[in-house]
């Protein structure tokens, strides 16, 4: 089985500071740890998993700047035997242009499963997997919490909202966006990723593919987040703050 | 005037209550003249129901639309589009609609944006407003002026819309050259199992989330809980982890809970857990970062180590019985 995976290199956000870059456009990065989306990474694992069951080879792919090889790094330590990067600026502000130049990229490849992360941490659009089927006409899924595939069929499972899930089949090729939680993906050691450096990391221009970067949508600006509600700050020594917050909880609910 | 149409939401013969925001979502732009678009021939009381809320319904009145396949949808909604000549699209940011919304782009190579929290529409282009990087970065995009678009909007931006004066005319229109089978078999819907606690019945709940680290320390989350007179709940990495069950989810893909009180612990505030929690009373958060979106929801924080805070608030429970 040639399956394909799409992953994003991305700044680790939950614990992070933040902060908007002088031009107002972007971020700044310095102080920022980036690493493959979280998403992303379950895809990788799913992917070599289905290679370890059913044999078959995994090319993990980016669209990103020299930076985000990093994370084609970390896809081949984790057990693809092939990466490239498809050379843009990152992140592009447009949720169209990544699938557009992965599908440039995929196009009469031949294989029989693309998969990528849910949505990435840093835009958050979710867009890449269902413009990428619509791309190259082939049937696709997002939110997979549970995936079987069998002689170019598959069954999976799609998460809903409030607890409720779908289960779909469909035959391949197809693509498909993972959610967290379908494969933990596996530990991989520095060393590993250092053995992972003989492998090249093949390199493509957005021309090599027949295409281009233009983005039909544009970024005006960023800025902090407006304020939400008045939070009060409670301060003071942990036994002051935990005697305040049992006042809190009692008050509402004796 | 501007030509909107919106794509309803049903799931199991019902509407969702997006359906009903989107049509409000629609009012953002100017002159809007909403056509509000039902998939499915099954779906035929559904527009008649949306007849009250808009100036028109179009049922696609064919039965391969009756479960969702995102080649077909498309397929369909193509011909609508090039039939009605819309300016704009619009679905909600649900889970259905994050499926759908870049596929129906691509195929009709119109410009788009999902998940926008705010419409601004303007001589220069329609502006959105979009949270990025999980929430702490307010984003200003532009779509370029005069082109037709694609856009999602995340659920309970907007309320839901009104009944209008006179109800709306409901029209059908069956699409063309649809397969005789859908690309993407719908086969069954899989319910999540119960729990063993209802956390919908909660009046206080203490829910853990990834500043915890380590699953030996739920523990002290629970602890808290039970000093509380609570019930333990998390948000998904813990899920995610198999620390917990997923029965004892918050957020969108969970449940959606109304208690008196709700401690967030180590919570950093994703919007998708943001959401499950919106009927919640009285909201503290404890987590370390300042500028964890949680925050922007909670009544009450403590910016802190969870790990000092969590026992002091224990020890006060206890030491002032219950």
């Amino acid at each position: 089985m040639k399956i394909l995976v799409c992953v994003k290199h991305v700044p680790e956000v939950t614990d992070a500071e933040v902060e908007i870059a002088r031009d107002g456009r972007s971020i700044d990065t310095d102080d920022l740890a980036f690493d493959m989306g979280e998403w992303d990474a379950c895809a990788v694992e799913t992917a070599v998993r289905l290679k370890e069951e059913h044999g078959g080879e995994v090319t993990v792919l980016t669209a990103g700047d020299e930076e985000a090889e990093a994370s084609l790094r970390k896809g081949l330590a984790m057990g693809a035997d092939a990466a490239v990067r498809i050379a843009v600026e990152a992140p592009p502000a447009d949720p169209a242009l990544p699938a557009r130049l992965i599908a440039a990229f995929a196009r009469g490849r031949g294989f029989d499963l693309l998969l990528t992360g849910v949505m990435a941490s840093d835009l958050g659009y979710g867009a890449t997997g269902p413009a990428l089927g619509g791309h190259l006409d082939l049937p696709h899924a997002t939110m997979i919490v549970d995936l079987a595939v069998r002689e170019g069929a598959a069954e999976a499972v799609r998460e809903l909202e409030e607890g409720l899930k779908e289960r779909i089949a469909f035959s391949l090729p197809a693509v498909l966006a993972v959610q967290t939680g379908l494969a933990e993906p596996r530990y991989v050691s520095v060393m590993g990723i250092r053995k992972a450096r003989r492998i090249p990391v093949e390199v493509l221009e957005p021309e090599d593919l027949g295409t281009e970067v233009s983005e039909r949508v544009r970024l005006v600006g960023l800025s902090p987040p407006p304020p939400g509600k008045d939070v009060e700050i409670l301060e003071g020594t942990p036994g002051e703050i935990g005697a305040r917050v049992v006042d809190l909880v009692r008050e509402v609910r004796p | 005037m501007t030509r909107v149409l919106v794509l309803a939401e049903h799931r199991r013969r019902e509407l969702r209550e997006v359906t009903l925001e989107m049509i409000r979502a629609a009012e953002a732009f100017p002159g809007a003249e909403s056509t509000v678009v039902v998939p499915g021939a099954a779906a035929a009381p559904l527009a008649e129901a949306l007849a009250p809320f808009a100036a028109r319904v179009l049922l696609l009145d064919h039965p391969l639309l009756d479960a969702y396949s995102p080649p077909e949808y498309a397929a369909a909604l193509r011909q609508v589009v090039e039939r009605e000549d819309p300016e704009v699209v619009l679905l909600p940011h649900s889970y259905r609609g994050m499926d759908l919304a870049g596929r129906l782009a691509a195929v009709l190579h119109r410009p788009f944006v999902t998940d926008a929290v705010g419409i601004r529409p303007g001589d220069g282009g329609l502006e959105i407003d979009r949270q990025v990087y999980g929430g702490r970065v307010h984003c200003r995009l532009v779509l370029p002026p005069g082109e037709p678009v694609v856009l999602s909007v995340r659920p309970t931006t907007f309320p839901a819309a009104e009944p209008r004066g006179s109800p709306g005319a409901v029209e059908a229109f069956r699409p063309e050259g649809l397969p005789e089978a859908p690309a993407v078999r719908f086969l069954e819907y899989v319910e999540e199992a119960a729990g063993e606690v209802d956390i919908t019945q909660a009046e206080v709940i203490v829910a853990a989330g990834r500043g915890i680290g380590e699953e030996e320390n739920l523990a002290l989350v629970r602890e808290l809980a039970d000093a509380l007179g609570g019930v333990l709940a998390c948000s998904r990495p813990i899920v995610d982890r198999g620390w917990l069950p997923r029965s004892r989810q918050v957020g969108t893909s969970g449940r959606a809970v109304r208690p008196k009180v709700y401690v967030a612990v180590g919570i950093s505030g994703a919007f998708q857990h943001v959401a499950g929690m919106a009927g919640a009373g009285r909201v503290i958060a404890i987590n370390r970062d300042p500028n964890a979106p949680i925050f922007k929801v909670a009544d009450y924080g403590v910016v802190g180590d969870l790990f000092r805070v969590v026992p002091a608030i224990v020890e006060a429970a206890r030491s002032r019985g219950s």
